[in-house]
């Protein structure tokens, strides 16, 4: 029980306890520790995603291995993987030759391999991806979007006002409103930039408040030790 | 020769996922499952090169041998080679100004903080999750994480996010410089206070409470709309880059 | 099966040609049309325009390729504008995938057409991983979280960093924002507890989570995704800034077509959902 629940909860009451008296105490030793801390999350983040990508590459292993649905496609994870890993941890992978090769320059440099496959490989990956949206988002607006009460109707009506108010021609359809007085309110970009910088704000900011309210309660919770679900206990 | 063959690789995988909107296949798997072992390696390069190799390598004790013999990747390390009594930047042990006999009698100066060796163990212990019968010790740079988590959240949640905004939601509603503007903040004023009403599930949403429920309820309807309004924006602008992208591959051919 | 009834049932690959049809067509017969310039965006520009010439702006560079359509448009027309006013550019990412997005950029207007000077005129400090607590680092010490800059050089080296040892000594914050960490951090963790006037270009997913802030001045006005870039464009234009438009004016004419057929899809699918309904419940 010492190293599963005593250590990880000394650890976690003492750095969150330090960190949270350090933006009040800026002076030593609390300072220079919080100081310290923060550099060693910035580290320990970077383990965290090494160690993101060693069990991805466990689990598409485990995959192979036991031959699971769509196992060959793990075939090309892995080979995916292994292809940057290698380009991105040798600094001497460059296209031509350089004047000299410095560790950890590679991943920065428009002539290495590095970046090669970043921009032709992962970069229209990652946009491609993201673009398929477009196309759910207006099959979810034809097929899924329904006005069937007061609240959903005050939603689509929001919706479309503010997709018209914020590109040119849906600007169009009040361009003959005066530009000056009382009517330039109902111009559709007026009525948009309303609606995003008030209602919505008012919104907003009730959810930002209650997650603000969850947030403490629950930071509080671990410094204290009350919560102890990372440890897998209740 | 390397960006022609790059533009066709790119505009090719472009396609590949573009063709799941008709029927999932192999050529979207493919380009689904490369893209997730090229991302992996890529975010491991990247928190390597950029934290471990500088921050915590930089700051523990190392070899002579070590920083003298691989200064390509020990160069960061060395804050400086002197050499008869002149000071050079570590980068001197790799960039020539320096020759291999002034490298080898050169005093190497490096930063050397023990408490940098916390971060090493915590950072290593993390990878006992991988190892099931020892996996409980990655709690503890997991506990380190969501201690400092918790510490830094407590605070700017509570500023920015909770006193701030209650700040900048109670202002004048009377005598402000226009009509529009003390209305404007009344909207806003009752917004908020409805709003909070409706998330205070403690109490039954019934009467008068109700009644200010069902009003945070419209305005929370209002930023919804607004949100999906400026999510299909973003979505189409994302989708606007692709076919840019596409456009001018295909120009590049006809 | 009524008219209406298939009409509202529609296979979506039908839906997916059409959306597809109205963004790749008017890229290929574009049009112009007069852009407004929304009070969000005339407030970034204001705060950009009361730097005194020769600040030093901190740009932090947190959007991916997913994002860069929206994105790449307001940061290129914000970095101008800050070269041009001599200001000191000092670039750093919270995301792993800014660091080609800064560099795509910075050799494009810096080098490109500026002809800047690195280490004087502007520094790319990099990626750090750590998501807020690197703004947390940052506000402590730039040289102690960035030692190296993307060129492995020793950041205390540049003539550039001479006297910038942490946030205290930057007078502006830019966040180039695709989503967390982002905007919402650099408020949080540097705008209000060190008092630094921030702004912020963000796609459009981010602009009603971010607005409470701009409305409550903890950010100084915000440019909201493809029109919010156009309208800066725009106004910089017109303030003799930029020669003329660019990227994002180039692609108003797609998304206002593309909106215009999502909201006539919505009209469409909610007038056949209505009728239908109304004859259910008559028979």
């Amino acid at each position: 029980m010492l190293f599963k629940r005593w250590i990880p909860l000394g650890i976690l009451i003492f750095v969150g306890l330090l960190t949270l008296v350090s933006w009040f105490v800026p002076h030593d030793p609390i300072g220079h520790l919080g100081q310290d801390f923060s550099q060693f999350f910035d580290i320990l983040a970077s383990f965290a995603i090494i160690l993101g990508a060693a069990n991805l590459i466990k689990l598409q292993g485990l995959k192979i291995l036991q031959r699971k649905r769509n196992w060959p496609y793990s075939i090309v994870t892995i080979v995916g993987f292994l292809v940057m890993a290698y380009v991105g941890m040798n600094w001497h992978s460059y296209f031509g030759s350089q004047a000299r090769y410095l560790a950890g320059t590679q991943v920065n440099h428009p002539q290495s391999h590095f970046f090669w496959i970043y921009w032709y490989i992962f970069q229209p990956l990652s946009a491609t991806m993201y673009a398929l949206l477009a196309f759910y988002v207006a099959s979810a607006s034809y097929r899924a979007f329904r006005a069937r009460n007061l609240e959903a109707t005050i939603l689509l009506a929001a919706g479309i006002v503010v997709m018209l108010g914020r590109v040119p021609l849906g600007q169009t359809f009040t361009g003959w409103l005066p530009e000056q007085g009382f009517a330039s309110g109902f111009r559709l970009e007026q009525v948009a930039d309303w609606i995003y910088t008030y209602p919505n704000t008012a919104g907003q900011r009730a959810i930002m408040i209650g997650i603000a309210l969850g947030v403490v309660s629950t930071s509080l919770r671990l410094i204290l030790g009350i919560e102890k679900s990372f440890l897998g206990e209740e | 020769m390397a960006e022609t063959l790059g533009i066709w690789v790119a505009a090719l995988l472009t396609l590949a996922i573009f063709s799941f909107l008709y029927k999932d296949n192999p050529f979207y798997k493919f380009a689904e499952h490369l893209f997730t072992g090229v991302s992996a390696a890529y975010w491991m390069s990247m928190a390597f090169w950029s934290q471990v190799h500088p921050n915590l390598f930089g700051n523990l004790w190392w070899p002579e041998g070590i920083l003298r013999g691989w200064g390509e990747f020990s160069y960061i390390w060395v804050d400086q080679v002197i050499v008869d009594g002149v000071r050079y930047a570590g980068n001197a042990l790799v960039d020539g100004s320096l020759s291999p006999a002034q490298i080898a009698s050169a005093q190497l100066v490096n930063r050397i903080n023990p408490s940098y060796y916390i971060p090493l163990v915590l950072g290593l212990l993390f990878f006992t999750r991988l190892i099931p019968k020892i996996a409980y010790l990655s709690r503890w740079p997991l506990a380190f994480v969501m201690g400092m988590a918790a510490g830094l959240r407590l605070y700017v949640f509570l500023q920015s996010n909770a006193m701030e905004q209650i700040g900048s939601t109670i202002k004048p509603v009377l005598g402000t410089a226009t009509v529009a503007e003390g209305i404007n903040n009344l909207i806003v004023l009752v917004g908020v206070f409805a709003g909070l009403v409706y998330f205070y599930f403690s109490r039954e949403h019934k009467g008068v409470f109700g009644s200010i429920s069902r009003v945070g309820i419209y305005f929370l309807m209002v930023s919804f709309g607004a949100a999906f309004g400026y999510t299909v924006m973003a979505r189409i602008s994302l989708l606007l880059g692709r076919f840019v992208s596409l456009k001018a591959w295909l120009a590049g051919i006809f | 099966m009524s008219f209406l009834a298939k009409v509202s049932r529609l296979d979506r690959r039908w839906i997916y040609l059409m959306i597809a049809l109205s963004v790749a067509l008017p890229l290929v017969w574009p049009f112009s049309m007069p852009v407004k310039v929304s009070p969000h965006v005339q407030s970034v520009y204001a705060a950009l325009d009361a730097l005194p010439r020769g600040s030093t702006v901190l740009c932090s560079f947190e959007y991916g390729p997913s994002t860069m359509p929206e994105v790449r448009p307001m940061a290129d027309a914000v970095l101008e504008l800050l070269i041009q006013r001599e200001h000191k550019i000092i670039v750093m990412c919270l995301w792993a995938e800014g660091v080609f997005m800064a560099r795509d950029i910075l050799d494009d207007v810096a080098d490109g057409r500026h002809h800047l000077e690195y280490g004087k005129d502007y520094i790319n400090l990099g990626y750090k991983a750590g998501n807020e607590v690197v703004i947390k680092s940052i506000a402590e010490s730039f040289t102690r979280t960035y030692p190296v800059d993307t060129r492995g050089q020793a950041t205390a080296s540049y003539p550039i960093m001479q006297g910038i040892e942490n946030l205290a000594n930057i007078d502006f914050i830019f966040s180039f924002s695709a989503g967390y960490p982002g905007t919402v951090e650099w408020v949080q963790y540097a705008a209000d507890p060190y008092d630094k006037p921030l702004s912020t270009g963000c796609t459009a997913v981010q602009v009603t989570e971010v607005v409470p802030y701009v409305h409550s001045g903890q950010c100084r006005g915000i440019l909201g995704g493809l029109s919010g870039a156009a309208e800066f464009e725009h106004l910089l234009r017109d303030k003799g800034i930029l020669p003329a438009l660019g990227a994002a004016n180039t692609g108003m004419s797609a998304q206002s077509i593309a909106h215009l057929v999502i909201v006539l899809f919505i009209v469409i699918g909610n007038v056949a959902f209505l009728v239908e309904r109304r004859r259910q419940r008559k028979y």
